[in-house]
């Protein structure tokens, strides 16, 4: 604060008028149109002093929550917290002329018309009826009751947040020029609060059908209007596991009440719950529905339960199938025959289990390699140079002719893995191309499909193929690198 | 010498500050207004002010007014087989009153201060100075009109450590602006307005209730008719300020006009265009930090704030009564002038500063990555905010959305509203950037620079190789180039326009012409009138025209007071 007072040639803690005349003298020597930087500097400066001035000249004022009694026109002057450029030497002229008549306006009660605006605005959803009642209130054309009025509304939207329309929320808004207070300090907060008052508007009983259309807009998916009512009523109470195992085994369950739960909590995030809403059970099923490389416990739960019920249905059927086979075969004992049912059921059950632990590794795999340099990494060599080992392994079988199948499953798995890093690491859009290399379930079929494929083709065929995928997909993983050459090798690279 | 411009809507003014304070000129005919209208007659004559607004009537096809609407906009006008720029025919308004000046004054005048509302934007402010071109001046200077009027006003005044609002409702524009007055600094703390709100607003509404009232259709009269009704509505408005009441009785065409209407009616269709003011008055005062009472006067300017009406609305706003100790016609050119006499270094007026600010704000559009990683676009990341002081200059750094990416679109908004869609473009620039950089490494620092005159420049320089880039605002379509300048410019020196000596003689011709559309029952007599004076015309003696012209002025005048 002392560089404003300097610059002013005045001490610290100058009384607001004297600022005033300081300012006044220098500027004849910097007229704005004469040296504009030297100008701001001064009006910088100027007003920085005044605010502390007057700050400090005037340290007893009211604050902004004081307005709790009925404020009249005649006692206004009280209840207004100080400006930070009101002199404390010009407070008299705050009068008005004695020739002018002051029209009188009834004494109003600031905090209960507040509250019967919010309320009003839950009640309406048409943005413009409510924008017309706002308008029809005779009260609010007097700006000292409407400033005070949008300052009790704003606190209210923020502290007791009520569901209401996007549209009314606007009207309100826009009405007491609140939109332009919240985006003048921080546009995000105006969005968040938006967003967090259409949420609360959607869970209301009556409106699931925008709720559901949401859903539909965010995911992609066709929302259940049955079951968005069950879940958003069990999202009410506690997490119950029982619930949680018969809903895991819905197809598409899970991933309806997953979205549900992103839109209750992306909006407003877990702070701004509404209180009917189970926290944690919501983000139980907001952990559970994550997709590509984040592994939550939630989510490997419901993994590891539903593999399992596979398994074990799987595992009981195959035995059920072949027990009747196997013991009407001739001339093999009951105990033996039994045995090796068990044990065949037993592999057939297992391997479910199996598929969704390679499915996870290779989930984890693609989400590794796709990373963005820039990601944070303890190891960044070992992730920049997996690809290589990974083909450079295959190519490595190859050679020891050791079974071609494994060698070529390998260097594919590299090449698909190559292509998935290379696209994801792109911020350029190709989407028919990556529409092909998306998901990370085709490439694993890929991958599958391949190997089989390989078991039973003729060595002829597989002599040119095998090496082509090799020099693919080391020509993929040069040119994604070289791409990131600046940022890899900064040092060499960069000018 | 430098001279002060009000370019107004319906009506312009030209003074200069003289030596014993800001002065007006009288034009030809004798008035400080001249209307802003513009007329092309049949020999392709071009014809300003009185006659040209009489001329709207009997020959609308040929005429215009209130083209100050359509300031920065590329829109053409056809007049007498010529299209004319809005910047065009502003400089005919001008040229006009430049003329009168240089009558006045008895020397040539080649710079001006012109004034604009507060509210205008940049290609509106950038057409106002080609304006200024077309018609061989330099404009030195744009000044906001709702401060010239303050300037007007703390002078006369003088009171020390005021604050004070000014309410400047034109023909064509709504402006406020809140002022605080110490020390001889006239310090501007905030201004707001709407550029599409002005007397003729009200006007309009006024036509549209009496054509429904009467169950008619605007597609019922012809030009002629309409502009005739028009006037006789404007006139009622004027009554209506000072009766309370009004009816109008007058046969248009093929229709009896017979409609009543009163002050209360008035206020209650007039209600959505309070509401449209409401907005920027409790704007200014917000962003002046000021509360209601803390404004020691609100001062009324402009034709359109005579209307009982806007006292309503600021009792009811502020809980006081506005005062009007200024001539609201003429109080911004009084202030034009003064702003004339502080740029041409007047002594009397060497203590007086004045410094204003940027009513709106200006900024470019961004994306933005919220908590959950999701991108937002379209989103509003304001540079200068609105009432900056000016000269202002504010730089804010950017950086690319994603890796790889190998340019930066920039574009400029003005606007308060946060999503850029809402808001006005004003440019769009490219900055190239190196893909290899990382993104926090590919820092983009843009400059804006608001002049004192309301020039906008934008600079962008990407930290990493430090290559400026400059975006020229000026091939927005609302903004004339300099080559296309200088071929309007010939252009216009081509066209041939009526000596000032001709204009009272003019003004009464088309004055006659117009009360021949309006009036059925006199139109014999009117032609017989008109073809006599245009005889006496003929005559060209200087003594014989005079005499005529008084019998034929008074005639006219007792005339339309009959009627």
């Amino acid at each position: 604060m002392k560089w404003a007072f300097d610059l002013l040639g005045l001490p610290i803690d100058t009384d607001a008028a004297s600022v005033k005349r300081a300012y006044a003298r220098l500027l004849r020597n910097t007229r704005p149109d004469e040296d504009p930087e030297a100008f701001q500097q001064l009006h910088t400066a100027y007003k920085a002093a005044l605010a502390h001035a007057s700050n400090t000249s005037a340290p007893s004022q009211p604050t902004p929550e004081s307005g709790s009694e009925a404020v009249t026109p005649r006692n206004e002057a009280a209840t207004h917290p100080a400006s930070p450029i009101r002199p404390a030497a010009t407070i008299s002229i705050a009068q008005p002329p004695a020739s002018t008549v002051r029209p009188v306006i009834p004494a109003v009660n600031i905090p209960a018309l507040a509250n019967e605006v919010v309320q009003q605005a839950t009640h309406v959803d048409d943005g413009n009826v409510m924008q017309q009642w706002l308008h029809d209130r005779q009260e609010f054309w007097s700006i000292a009751i409407k400033q005070q009025t949008g300052r009790l509304i704003l606190q209210s939207l923020f502290k007791h947040p009520q569901a209401m329309s996007t549209e009314s929320l606007d009207a309100l808004l826009s009405f007491f020029d609140l939109d332009h207070v919240l985006s003048g300090i921080n546009p995000i907060a105006l969005q968040e609060l938006r967003s967090r008052q259409l949420t609360l508007w959607q869970l209301e009983p009556h409106h699931h059908r925008e709720l559901a259309r949401e859903m539909q807009l965010v995911s992609g998916i066709r929302p259940r209007h049955g079951w968005i009512k069950s879940d958003l009523a069990s999202l009410k109470k506690p997490l119950r596991w029982h619930e949680v195992m018969w809903k895991a085994l819905v197809p598409g369950r899970v991933r309806n009440i997953g979205w549900l739960a992103r839109i209750i909590l992306g909006k407003g995030g877990v702070e701004e719950l509404p209180p009917s809403i189970d926290r944690h059970h919501t983000y139980f099923w907001y952990r559970a529905s994550t997709t590509g490389g984040v592994f939550t416990t939630p989510r490997l739960i419901i993994g590891a339960w539903r593999a399992s019920i596979l398994a074990l249905t799987s595992g009981l059927l195959a035995m059920a199938l072949l027990l009747p086979s196997l013991t009407n075969q001739v001339g093999a004992t009951d105990a033996s025959n039994r045995d090796g049912a068990i044990i065949i059921a037993f592999g057939v059950g297992f391997t479910p289990l199996v598929l969704w632990l390679f499915y996870l590794g290779c989930i984890w795999l693609d989400h590794w390699q796709g990373l963005p340099e820039s990601a944070p990494s303890r190891r960044p060599w070992s992730r920049r140079l997996f690809i290589p080992a990974l083909c450079g392994l295959g190519t490595w079988l190859y050679g020891l002719d050791a079974t071609y199948a494994v060698s070529a499953t390998i260097v594919f798995a590299s090449l698909l893995l190559a292509l998935r890093r290379w696209w994801r690491r792109t911020s350029k859009h190709y989407p028919r191309v990556q529409a092909l290399v998306r998901s990370t379930r085709s490439g694993i079929a890929i991958i599958g499909v391949y190997a089989a494929m390989a078991m039973d083709r003729s060595q002829e065929a597989q002599s040119f193929v095998l090496p082509l995928a090799i020099a693919a997909t080391l020509f993929i993983w040069l040119a994604d690198t070289w791409r990131y050459r600046a940022q890899i090798l900064p040092r060499f690279f960069q000018s | 010498m430098i001279v002060g411009i009000d370019l107004g809507t319906t009506h312009s003014l030209i003074g200069c500050y003289g030596d014993t304070g800001p002065q007006l000129f009288r034009n030809a005919l004798g008035n400080y207004l001249t209307p802003s209208a513009v007329s092309v007659d049949e020999q392709g004559h071009v014809l300003v002010g009185e006659a040209a607004r009489d001329r709207l009537i009997s020959h609308p096809a040929s005429s215009i007014a209130a083209f100050k609407r359509r300031m920065g906009t590329p829109r053409e006008t056809q007049l007498g087989g010529r299209s004319f720029r809005p910047e065009e025919l502003s400089a005919l308004v001008l040229r006009s009153l430049l003329a009168d000046a240089e009558t006045a004054l008895g020397a040539k005048i080649e710079e001006a201060v012109i004034s604009v509302p507060a509210y205008f934007s940049d290609a509106q402010r950038k057409a106002t100075r080609a304006a200024g071109e077309l018609a061989g001046i330099k404009v030195e200077r744009l000044i906001n009109e709702p401060t010239a009027a303050a300037l007007a006003y703390g002078l006369q005044e003088r009171q020390e450590g005021s604050r004070f609002m000014v309410f400047d409702l034109g023909g064509g524009t709504f402006d406020v602006s809140v002022l605080e007055m110490f020390e001889g600094v006239v310090e501007v703390h905030a201004s707001a307005g709407d550029n599409f709100l002005g007397g003729e607003d009200f006007l309009d509404v006024l036509q549209n209730a009496c054509l429904t009232d009467l169950k008619l259709h605007a597609d019922d009269f012809s030009p002629v008719e309409r502009g005739s009704l028009r006037r006789r509505l404007e006139a009622a408005k004027r009554n209506l300020s000072q009766h309370g009441e009004i009816s109008v009785e007058t046969r248009t065409g093929k229709h009896e006009i017979k409609w009543h209407i009163d002050q209360e009616r008035f206020a209650s269709l007039a209600e959505p265009l309070m509401q449209r003011m409401r907005a920027p008055l409790e704007r200014a005062l917000r962003d002046a930090r000021l509360h209601p009472e803390q404004l020691n006067e609100i001062v009324l300017v402009g034709g359109a704030s005579r209307m009982p009406l806007v006292s309503r609305l600021i009792a009811r706003m502020f809980g006081k009564l506005p005062l009007r100790h200024v001539n609201p016609d003429e109080a911004i050119a009084l202030g034009a002038c003064v702003a004339a006499g502080m740029k041409s270094r007047d002594a009397t007026l060497e203590e007086i500063i004045l410094t204003d600010v940027c009513p709106y704000t200006l900024g470019v559009e961004v994306g933005q990555r919220d908590a959950r990683g999701n991108v937002q676009n379209g989103l509003f990341s304001p540079i200068i905010h609105r009432n900056s002081v000016v000269p202002v200059s504010r730089e804010s750094s950017y950086w690319p959305m994603t890796e790889q990416q190998t340019a930066l679109s920039l574009k400029v908004y003005q606007g308060e509203n946060p999503l850029v869609n809402n808001n006005i473009k004003l440019g769009e620039l490219d900055i190239p950037l190196n893909p290899a950089l990382s993104v926090s490494q590919n820092e983009v620092v843009v400059r804006f620079t608001y002049d004192i005159n309301g020039v906008l420049q934008i600079e962008a320089t990407p930290k990493a190789s430090g290559l400026r880039h400059e975006l020229l605002l000026e091939q927005n379509p609302g903004t004339l180039s300099e080559t296309e300048l200088r071929t309007r410019l010939a252009a216009l020196s081509e066209l041939k326009i009526h000596p000032r000596e001709k204009q009272e003689n003019l003004a009464l011709l088309a004055r006659a012409e117009r009360l021949f559309e309006e009036h059925l029952t006199s139109r014999q007599v009117l032609q017989q009138w008109i073809g006599q004076f245009r005889q006496t015309l003929e005559s060209q003696d200087e003594r014989l025209i005079q005499n005529h012209r008084q019998q034929f002025g008074s005639a006219l005048d007792s005339l339309e007071t009959q009627l």
